[in-house]
């Protein structure tokens, strides 16, 4: 919230996050944990690439083997437990400032952050 | 896909002491962002308050003294804390609710800030300049 001065939804599993992100306009990005009860991170991202695909999505795992399967399921950005303030600053950089243009990022879009 | 975090040998689920200095850290990013006279605005007034409140639940000194008690980082040797570190950390929270509440400053309370920012930086092997926060200078 405070890089992006922006409002960051939060969700503790991946279906209420799914029901919020059905709507066209609800979320520019989502970040989320790849393993979680009920419905995993893969899922989301799938579900949402498949419905928005211009819509960013970054899976967060501390197991080595989850990265192939961040990466063949459409995956954005994988973020590789443990990370530091570093990662979370190239991730703003990259998909907030630099897909918005320049250090001026949008005010509009909402950023969705899914954790077990 | 862009890859970040740790390398692939090093990767594991994150501790609470992982999770307290990567709340400190930005804390002291939030610290230097106030004295470089970055804008402010709510949603960053809001994230200072409450990052603030979640680093001083976890300072916890137990000093050493129960159960041998090491965090992941004292145990590999990067970093060597005492009981001033903790108790710096506990005056960076209250500093910053300061500037969060928007109690009144003044350059010897941003000198204090700066001094305390500093000093928990050299303990923690932290280079902020290190960060690209270019961004943060927009509101």
């Amino acid at each position: 919230m405070y890089c992006v001065n922006r409002d960051i939804v939060q969700f503790e599993n991946a279906c209420a996050a799914w029901s919020y992100l059905e709507e066209p306009e609800s979320a520019d990005i989502v970040i989320s944990d790849a393993e979680m009860a009920e419905m995993t991170g893969f899922e989301l991202v799938s579900r949402i690439k498949k419905r928005f695909p211009q819509r960013i999505c970054i899976l967060m795992s501390g197991n080595p083997a989850n990265e192939k399967i961040a990466a063949d399921t459409g995956a954005d950005a994988f973020l590789a437990k443990p990370f530091s303030v570093n990662d979370l600053f190239h991730i703003v950089q990259t998909f907030v400032v630099e897909r918005d243009g320049g250090p001026d990022p949008s005010a509009d879009g909402k950023i969705i952050y899914v954790h077990s | 896909m862009v890859r970040l975090g740790a390398k692939q040998s090093e990767m594991r689920e994150m501790e609470l002491q992982d999770i307290f200095f990567l709340r400190l850290k930005l804390l002291i990013v939030m610290a230097y962002a106030y004295l470089e006279g970055y804008p402010m605005g709510e949603f960053r007034k809001t994230s200072l308050i409450e990052n603030a409140l979640q680093v001083a639940k976890g300072v916890v000194d137990w000093g050493g003294r129960i159960n041998n008690f090491r965090t992941y980082h004292e145990s590999n040797g990067e970093i060597m804390l005492d009981h001033l570190f903790f108790q710096r950390v506990k005056l960076l929270t209250v500093m910053i609710r300061g500037v969060a509440d928007g109690n009144p400053m003044g350059h010897y309370r941003d000198r204090a800030l700066k001094e305390n920012a500093d000093y928990i930086c050299e303990a923690i092997s932290f280079n902020s300049n290190k960060l690209n926060m270019d961004f943060l200078k927009v509101a």
